[in-house]
């Protein structure tokens, strides 16, 4: 049964973008089909992490909730520019980065409901094995709805006081939403923390479990976006960590 | 030595005990003009170095065949000499005390000093062990002995295998080039050939100035070893000395690993290097410094790290929720979540 999965952090810049990625890669990798949609409509990134740029996006995700266009048609499929070296396949669904689409978006809004009908038909036209959704931070109406639709939702945060309170905020939003799973996984900690001190107290906290703790990494810095670290650096310690985190999303 | 097979290092032995006695046979016949009896033997450093490097049976083996095959070649049978081809094996094997105590590899200086004192023992006591049989059995007499026998060869002897072995050592990889390694082999040749530059000098004047007829050998072999005994006292001079620039290099070079290993408390064990008044003090010091910053931070984040508390105002959380969750479309969405959830099951 395809799986929809949120990747979800109450404040922004935590790594949802980087780690979407990076999961979706290794899922496509493990033969998987998969699908990546950028619902972050007001601040949308993940595409630049897969080197698309204007000149290669002609529908976007926008197109399709103003009726313009079919979802599978702003679908793009990366499987090649990757050098994916498998069966699986891995497309992406943009959010249009123009400035003039994201205010006509904040502008109008859309209809939710055709948002969580392009989910449906992207997994039934694509025959995706994983919809992985890369949100707008905060728990606006879209990512209530992305949360609402998943069978698995990622919460990520940073070891930051800051972080500790909107994360809370979110697992019990989405506890009353009874998602089915729902997963931390720590991003940018710091190299001194002990992972399993960290871990347990996480884990007790919000009575949920941590499926990684990623430290901060200079190598995933410097490379700031331009491209998916984990097909660069396969046998980086961050790497590791996102293959274990695929793991559990595969089950 | 222990992997080196011991079928292998006899075989090597037996080879080594072949070339060995041809080279013997060889130098035999080749006499220094006007001195008889002094006969030069590089080759002794041959079985010296098998002892060491396939250990004291290997030597033992080299040094002994080889005697034998030497006087083979000129026609001698087993019963000739038996005590000086004993003597040989001894040569040999006397190094091969490497192995006993140890030492795989020479890469400390203290290996190395052993490897010298090791090649002058070989170079005497075997000698001294065949003298004193041929003395009991031959009836000789011991000043003769000691000074036509005894002397000149463990002279030349010393110096050969000073010089040769340990060139035989480094290119059998047996010497790791450790700072102190370096030091003492610059030492010991330097010393080495002034030491023998002097010898040769005078014995070539005492020789010009009285001719070889008239010429005391016994002066020859007393300033020789007059000459090894300066060479000795040298030596253990530079080893003490080479010891005091390496130990402390040592010391820092420890304290690396163990930082690499994330031990940086360090301070006590480099206080005593850090207080020397040259550039390895220096070193000492600043690296010393630089360790105790990072132990000090590193501790100070690990107390942070226990320290961690993470803080929830649950009020103010039950308020965020509620303001999200009590809404309509809150609400709605929730049933519907339900229904997609449960019409897929
Ligand atoms: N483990 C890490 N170590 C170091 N830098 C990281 C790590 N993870 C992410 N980053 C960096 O943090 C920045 C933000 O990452 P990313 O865009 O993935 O976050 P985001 O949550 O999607 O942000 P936004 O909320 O703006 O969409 C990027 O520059 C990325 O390279
Ligand atoms: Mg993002």
């Amino acid at each position: 049964m395809p799986k929809i999965i949120s990747i979800h952090s109450f404040r922004g810049g935590t790594g949802k973008s980087n780690t979407t990625a990076n999961i979706a890669a290794i899922l496509a990798l493990n033969n998987y089909k998969v699908g990546v949609i950028d619902t972050d409509i007001q601040s949308p990134g993940i595409h630049i992490i897969f080197g698309m740029n204007e000149d290669n996006i002609h529908y976007a995700l926008n197109d399709f909730l103003w009726g313009k266009c079919a979802i599978e048609q702003a679908a793009y499929e990366q499987t090649r520019n990757l050098n994916l070296n498998s069966s699986g396949r891995l497309f992406l669904i943009p959010s249009s980065f123009k400035t003039g689409d994201i205010a006509r978006m904040l502008h109008d809004g859309y209809d939710m409901n055709l948002l969580s009908e392009g989910f449906k038909q992207l997994v039934k036209s694509l025959d995706l094995d994983f919809l992985l959704i890369d949100t707008h931070p905060g728990l606006n109406e879209e990512t209530l709805l992305s949360i609402a639709l998943s069978d698995f939702l990622l919460i990520i945060l940073r070891p930051d006081n800051q972080d500790y309170q909107g994360t809370g905020i979110t697992v019990e939003v989405a506890r009353q939403l009874e998602t089915p799973k729902m997963e931390l996984l720590v991003n940018k900690a710091p190299s001194v923390f002990s992972g399993a001190d960290l871990k347990t107290k996480i884990e007790t906290i919000y009575n949920c479990p941590v499926a990684g703790i990623i430290p901060h990494s200079e190598e995933l810095m410097a490379l700031a976006s331009g491209g998916i670290f984990s097909l660069k650096y396969p046998e980086h310690p961050v790497t590791k960590i996102y293959r274990e985190v695929a793991a559990r999303m595969i089950g | 030595m222990d992997q080196r097979s011991s079928a292998k290092t006899i075989g090597c032995a037996i080879v080594a005990g072949i070339i060995y006695g041809i080279s013997n046979y060889i130098s035999s016949r080749i006499n220094l003009p006007g001195c008889s009896f002094i006969e030069l033997r590089p080759q002794v450093a041959l079985p010296m170095f098998m002892g060491v490097y396939f250990g004291p049976l290997a030597g033992f083996i080299t040094g002994c065949l080889g005697d034998r095959v030497g006087y083979a070649f000129q026609g001698l049978t087993i019963g000739y000499a038996w005590n000086w081809s004993i003597g040989n094996g001894f040569i040999g094997m006397l190094p091969g005390a490497m192995s006993w105590l140890k030492i795989r590899e020479i890469k400390s200086v203290r290996d190395y000093a052993m490897l010298l004192i090791l090649i002058v023992a070989a170079s005497f006591l075997p000698i001294v062990f065949a003298s004193a049989i041929d003395i009991m059995i031959r009836e000789l007499s011991l000043a003769n002995t000691i000074y036509s026998l005894i002397l000149p060869a463990f002279i030349t002897d010393a110096v050969f295998g000073l010089i040769i072995v340990p060139v035989l050592l480094i290119v059998a990889g047996y010497i790791r080039f450790t700072i102190g390694i370096r030091n003492m082999l610059l030492s010991t040749y330097l010393l080495l050939f002034a030491v023998l530059t002097t010898y040769l000098v005078s014995a070539i004047s005492m020789w010009g100035s009285t001719g070889s007829q008239t010429l005391n050998y016994s002066d020859i072999y007393n300033i020789g070893i007059l000459s090894l005994v300066v060479l000795f006292i040298g030596l253990s001079i530079s080893a003490v000395l080479v010891n005091k620039i390496v130990a402390p290099v040592m010391t820092l070079t420890d304290a690396a690993r163990e930082i690499s290993g994330g031990n940086y408390d360090l301070s006590a064990r480099l206080e005593k290097a850090a207080k020397r008044d040259d550039e390895i003090g220096c070193l000492a010091a600043v690296f010393s410094r630089m360790a105790g910053e990072i132990y000090n931070r590193e501790e100070r984040l690990k107390k942070e790290v226990r320290d961690l508390k993470i803080e929830i105002d649950k009020t103010k959380q039950k308020a965020e929720v509620s303001k999200i969750v009590d809404t309509d479309y809150f609400r709605n969405l929730r049933t519907k979540a339900k229904e997609l959830r449960e019409k897929h099951e």
